[in-house]
């Protein structure tokens, strides 16, 4: 089962001792079977919030504002119930270190079967089959006795490989992939880019990728968007977002790594300045105070959303459609 | 020029086992090498970068070097002067100085950021009339308020943190800065910051530094030679910028062509390398690399290769280094081929 996904004027606050910190706020994205979709920004940009109001799993001081519908379903007022059918089912998710999303007392095997709990036409040998015919297809060598292991006897990438498959025997309609190569090193990081980027050719739901890695987003994803503070700064097709890109956060953003320069640097380019205080967030621009060509408007008025194409979109007073 | 540091052939093993298997079984269990055969000089002033996987032995290396994992072989020379018992590293420790790979754990949480900052003077018996002045300063040099004297670790952000990590480093003015993975967690944007101020630093005060690092798209912008690491040896080492341009060691090359490119026009569908590093309990015959090298022959898996010069300034372990940069391209094309067929 697939369908499309979209978020439309999401907000998400987060009630602290502290006052209220406006996670997300006016979040507008959406997703189509078949697409990867990539989620960039850096710590604190409110990609981690983004993801977990997707799987609805926020927090118990979270309160969200606006739609998230799936398959036409709003996923935001769904009662807890038909919520949870939906996580294991339809919405699964790879999170950055996949130690932590086994049980380390139970064997990977027995893990996968309960994986598959929707499954009730399933026997549990079924089951097995299917793991060991999944473990195969994302790469790992002698499935049968693999599935016999603890998740601490294998490897980074061979649980990250075990967290992919796992995710994948649900039959998701929406793959989530958080900070999917954050913890791995480089040689092993291709490799699972080049895993992930085999399963979706035969995969038809939707993919989102979110990471801080700019590298992975261009190899992986087909459109992006990029988030700055709690909002989405722009978004549009990778080839517009690194070779166009219109908002001076996404420029400053793709200015800073330093693997877009093959010659040695004397100095590394920065971003000047600090996040802004999410509790009261600016007036106007979310990014004006670290921008670098602020115009009369920007401190005190809410950029609007200008459309440059199709689908590439950049909340910016300094641009135009 | 006389090297600041001088490494020879230096061995760190560990022993096999806990106390139940030692009791268990009387006979000495073999133990592991960790670091095998590291020979590497660093002169004053230049940054060099060791760069690995995870499981390389980088960390191990720079922590034998300070004195804090006891060698088992070889031979470490600082300024000149043999440094072998306790009481000469007490001695290089003075002149040298580590970072630490987390910034806020390396910290006492205890400790406001000024008693933090002035500490390694204190344990030095260096004079200080006035301690909150001399942190005021030292935060001063890093770019950071002065307000942050009596603030707490937890109170930073990461990049903060690693400001105060370098400041407290370069306290003591050290002749040789020991960085592990000094911007491991951060952003971009902060990375470029840390590793700014860092170079600054540099260029005033003159004193050499070793950055451990597996961001291959950072330290070709900030060292001035690299050393590669596999398995605890060192296969590679050479000039930055030529390193880069032709590496002579396959796993170099692999290393460079396995990270992802921030340019979805520069997509690439080769797999550069397969499978994982090995564990240092199971090394494998001949070349360690063999069991992964896209470019392997019988010899390899038979013979361990020397590590032996290869041209002006390089050093490589390798029984058929790569020639030159078109050569490893079209040798990487053909093996990937071979390996699709």
């Amino acid at each position: 089962m697939t369908g499309s996904l979209a978020a439309r004027d999401l907000s998400v606050r987060y009630e602290t001792l502290h006052g209220s910190v406006q996670a997300l706020r006016h979040v507008d994205i959406e997703a189509h079977p078949g697409e990867v979709i990539g989620i960039v920004g850096e710590s604190g940009c409110g990609k981690s919030t983004l993801v977990t109001a997707l799987a609805n799993l926020l927090p118990a001081n979270a309160r969200v504002e606006g739609s998230i519908v799936y398959h036409g379903v709003d996923l935001v007022n769904l009662d807890a119930h038909r919520r949870r059918l939906l996580r294991g089912d339809e919405i699964a998710l790879v999170s950055q270190d996949p130690m932590t999303a086994f049980n380390p007392v139970l064997t990977i095997g027995d893990q996968l079967v309960d994986f598959q709990h929707h499954r009730k036409d399933l026997d549990r040998s079924q089951k097995k089959a299917r793991i060991a015919a999944m473990l195969t297809r994302v790469g790992i060598s002698d499935a049968e006795q693999r599935m016999k292991s603890y998740p601490h006897e294998l490897s980074g990438g061979m649980r990250q490989r075990m967290a992919i498959a796992a995710a994948l025997l649900t039959d998701p309609g929406l793959l989530i992939a958080d900070e999917p190569t954050t913890a791995l090193d480089v040689t092993m990081e291709a490799q699972i880019i080049h895993l992930l980027r085999e399963l979706r050719r035969e995969y038809n739901g939707i993919i989102i990728v979110v990471s801080h890695h700019l590298g992975v987003i261009a190899e992986l994803c087909d459109r992006v968007y990029v988030m700055y503070a709690g909002e989405v700064v722009e978004g549009g097709e990778v080839d517009a977002i690194f070779h166009d890109a219109h908002h001076p956060y996404t420029r400053a953003l793709l200015a800073c790594d330093p693997a877009r320069f093959p010659d040695r640097l004397e100095r590394l380019p920065t971003i000047p300045g600090t996040l802004p205080n999410l509790t009261e967030p600016p007036a106007g621009c979310i990014y004006a105070s670290r921008c670098e060509r602020t115009l009369e408007p920007c401190r005190n008025v809410v950029p609007p959303c200008v459309k440059l194409s199709a689908c590439h979109i950049a909340r910016c007073h300094g641009v135009c459609g | 020029m006389t090297p600041l540091l001088e490494i020879e052939e230096l061995a760190v093993t560990f022993a096999r086992g806990g106390l139940i298997n030692r009791l268990l079984n009387p006979l000495p269990l073999p133990s592991f090498n960790i670091l095998d055969g590291v020979t590497l000089s660093v002169m004053p002033g230049e940054t060099i970068g060791l760069v690995g996987e995870s499981g390389s032995g980088k960390t191990t290396l720079a922590r034998t070097i300070l004195g804090l994992v006891r060698a088992a072989a070889g031979q470490i020379v600082f300024e000149g002067r043999d440094v072998v018992t306790q009481a000469d590293f007490r001695a290089m420790r003075r002149k040298s100085s580590m970072m630490f790979q987390d910034p806020v754990a390396s910290l006492s949480p205890r400790l406001r950021i000024g008693t933090l900052l002035t500490e390694p003077q204190i344990i030095q018996g260096r004079p200080m009339p006035d301690r909150r002045a001399a942190a005021k300063a030292l935060l001063a040099q890093v770019g950071l308020p002065a307000s942050f004297v009596d603030r707490f670790p937890h109170e930073l952000s990461g990049g903060q943190a690693r400001r105060v990590g370098v400041a407290r480093a370069l306290a003591m003015k050290p002749n040789l800065l020991l960085a592990d993975e000094p911007t491991a967690g951060l952003d971009v944007s902060v990375q470029g910051d840390v590793l700014n101020l860092v170079g600054e630093l540099q260029r005033e005060q003159g004193f050499a530094a070793m950055i451990v690092t597996h961001n291959l798209a950072m330290i070709r912008h900030v060292s001035d030679r690299l050393a590669i690491m596999y398995l605890g040896r060192l296969v590679e080492t050479g000039p930055t910028q030529e390193v880069f341009a032709a590496p002579k060691h396959p796993y170099t090359a692999t290393l460079i062509r396995s990270e992802p490119v921030p340019d979805p026009r520069q997509r690439s569908y080769h797999l550069a390398v397969s499978g994982e590093i090995p564990s240092v309990f199971r090394r494998p015959s001949g070349c360690e690399f063999h069991t992964r090298c896209p470019l392997v022959q019988p010899r390899c898996r038979l013979e361990p290769p020397a590590y032996r010069r290869a041209g002006a300034n390089r050093m490589v372990r390798c029984h058929y280094p790569l020639e030159t940069c078109d050569q490893e391209k079209e040798d990487f094309a053909r093996a990937s081929e071979n390996k699709g067929n």
